[in-house]
């Protein structure tokens, strides 16, 4: 059996993927120096499922080169899109932007409503 | 420690929202800092504001309590000729010197800034040049 690694209650499924927070967390601490507090918002747009991933920029990221956020938010999104097969929009939001729950990071925000 | 003739830059991260860049400058005015000069590059999402203050120590410590995200990094402030194609004949120095620049943008009077790739390198290959370099206490001097 292989290690367990997710809890299948938190699986969103999205565009008829399955994705689970943790895997979106792995991608995050796999980057150097990226431990960071991240939200996933998931919307539906006129049928579609739309998946956004918001990380708050902490100085070990946050470069005074555009060229560097942009390349940096592009290296995340592509990891995102190799390991969970759907394409992810990556936003940089400031620190203590996403909204916490007695001091933790609330992790997934699905505002999909059931059709 | 600043190094010779090198000038601090203060980046804050800012979200696309209304407020942002005035909560910033509020905080500093407030912190009895001056603000020497500014430039603001944005995406959609986000912008970047750099900074050049007199009191850049205070100023950081100031905005990182204030919940910014600030990066201190180093680069060369130059006094340009006041006249008709003063920019262009130091930015023809610099690039005779063979110091690429990242980016550039003006400060009070007749300052720029320059970030470029690599500082000390740069700074070693511009010093006999005809360009005069502005340093850190005279942007405090104002």
């Amino acid at each position: 059996m292989r290690k367990v690694r997710h809890r299948t209650d938190d699986m969103l499924i999205v565009r008829g993927v399955n994705v689970y927070p943790s895997q979106v967390e792995d991608v995050l601490l796999k980057i150097e120096g990226l431990a960071p507090h991240y939200q996933i918002v998931v919307d539906r747009e006129h049928g579609m499922d739309r998946m956004e991933v918001r990380i708050e920029v902490a100085e070990e990221i946050f470069s005074d080169v555009m060229a560097d956020m942009v390349a940096f938010t592009g290296n995340v999104s592509d990891r995102l899109n190799e390991v969970l097969g759907l394409s992810v929009k990556v936003t940089l939001v400031e620190p203590g932007t996403v909204e916490r729950t007695a001091g933790k990071a609330r992790h997934v925000i699905d505002n999909r409503s059931i059709e | 420690m600043t190094r010779l003739s090198e000038v601090i830059q203060l980046s804050v991260f800012i979200a696309n929202e209304s407020g942002r860049v005035s909560e910033v400058s509020k905080a500093l005015g407030e912190a009895g800092i001056n603000i020497r000069g500014f430039s603001v590059s944005d995406t959609a999402d986000y912008g970047i504001l750099r900074l050049i203050v007199d009191k850049p120590a205070e100023a950081h410590e100031t905005l990182k309590n204030a919940g910014f995200t600030v990066k201190e990094s180093g680069v060369i402030c130059v006094d340009l000729p006041d006249q008709p194609g003063g920019l262009a004949s130091v930015l023809k120095i610099v690039s005779e010197a063979g110091v690429n620049i990242e980016y550039v943008y003006s400060l009070i009077g007749t300052y720029v800034v320059l970030d470029v790739a690599h500082l000390e390198r740069a700074l070693a290959l511009l010093k006999d040049r005809p360009v005069r370099i502005v340093t850190q206490e005279e942007i405090a001097a104002g």
